[in-house]
């Protein structure tokens, strides 16, 4: 045996040796070398020396190789990480999508807030029984009715001997009577009544009240 | 920025929300600017109390009449009411008197009105100072009705 094999070509022959136990010769190599070791006692004593070095990894210098997925197995695979990647999209997909619908509500809810604040702000402001009311702040008690203030009742017509008796709303009679003057008005057409009585038109002067005057019939 | 934005929409949208409370309130003051006030005056010869404001009147209707001693005013009603608008207004006991505004000029109001057995008189006056017109009405107790008209405020055009 020569120090350099032919087999081996760029090897030595221990190298080869140490090549064919660790399993990096090609299958050629590996054949070839077999063969050899079929016949030389020396070369076979040589790969069970090397092996000898680790019997407890024997398992170590067989050559493992993984079994290659078959085409279910990859199907598999292929639809548990379709499965676990589309939930997690469509979630952040969800996710934004509230993000804006959460935005979107908040710029119209607030500004929308903040005018109603406004208005009713306003309201109590201008309102009498509003924030200044001694009132106000208190709870409002159901069982009393509820009275509308003056301002929110107008009185069309009373007597006047009725005034004192209102309990809420103004009289329309405020007092000061003021008539008009002779400068003041101008009467136009008079029509007669139904019993052609047409009433008498006094102009008035500067000492005196212009009116209209119907005088009753006089019983003859 | 986003705060810069919300605040410019609240107060564009607390503008935009007072604005039509606005228009209204002004569309109905422009709608109602005119208040048409009438008194029922009831003059009797059973007393001779005058009422302080109806002093004037009294005095002029007594040249007319000069058994009427006691003037008193017996009933006041008020409505709104715009130009060319007719309404009615109670007086004493079951009558009324028909106003209707026909227009407004140079601080002036035409008015037509229908007293309770007069016909209807049609005249121009300024505002804020009473029309008398002295009826042929005689409550149930003889009492003489006597109106008194008037309209406030006017604008100017």
């Amino acid at each position: 045996m020569t120090e350099r094999d032919d087999d081996c070509r760029h090897l030595t022959w221990p190298e080869c040796i140490a090549g064919y136990v660790d399993c990096e010769l090609d299958a050629a190599a590996s054949s070839r070398v077999e063969a050899k070791l079929q016949v030389d006692a020396a070369s076979r004593e040589a790969v069970e020396a090397q092996r000898a070095f680790a019997p407890s990894n024997s398992l170590l210098w067989s050559r493992v190789e993984p079994p290659a997925p078959s085409a279910d197995e990859w199907n598999r695979v292929k639809a548990s990480v379709i499965a676990a990647a589309v939930p997690q999209y469509a979630a952040w997909r969800t996710s934004k999508t509230r993000l804006w619908r959460y935005l979107l509500a908040a710029i119209v809810a607030v500004p929308a807030s903040v005018a109603a604040a406004v208005l009713l702000a306003m309201s109590i402001m201008h309102s009498p029984n509003g924030a200044n009311s001694p009132d106000a702040g208190k709870e409002p008690n159901a069982e009393v009715f509820a009275v509308l203030a003056p301002h929110e009742v107008e009185i069309e017509s009373v007597r006047n001997s009725d005034i004192p008796l209102l309990v809420v709303g103004e009289s329309p009679f405020q007092g000061g009577v003021t008539f008009v003057s002779y400068t003041d008005v101008k009467v136009g057409p008079v029509q007669p009544d139904s019993d052609g009585m047409v009433p008498q038109v006094e102009i008035g002067n500067s000492t005196s009240t212009p009116m209209i005057y119907a005088p009753l019939a006089r019983v003859p | 920025m986003y705060a810069t934005l919300r605040l410019l929409s609240a107060v564009m949208l607390a503008f935009l929300a007072i604005l039509p409370l606005r228009a209204d309130e002004k569309k109905q003051n422009g709608d109602s600017k005119i208040r048409v006030t009438v008194l029922a005056i009831l003059a009797t010869d059973k007393n001779k109390e005058v009422e302080k404001e109806l002093k004037e009147i009294a005095k002029e209707v007594q040249k007319k009449e000069p058994s009427l001693t006691g003037f008193k005013i017996d009933r006041t009603s008020t409505k709104s009411m715009k130009i060319g608008q007719k309404e009615k207004f109670p007086l004493s006991e079951e009558t009324e008197v028909v106003v209707i505004l026909k227009e407004e000029e140079d601080h002036r109001i035409s008015i037509t009105i229908k007293p309770p057995t007069v016909g209807a008189i049609s005249y121009s006056c300024c505002c804020g100072k009473y029309f008398p017109v002295v009826t042929r009405y005689q409550t149930k107790d003889q009492s003489r009705l006597i109106i008194a008209v008037m309209v406030k405020p006017c604008t100017t055009k």
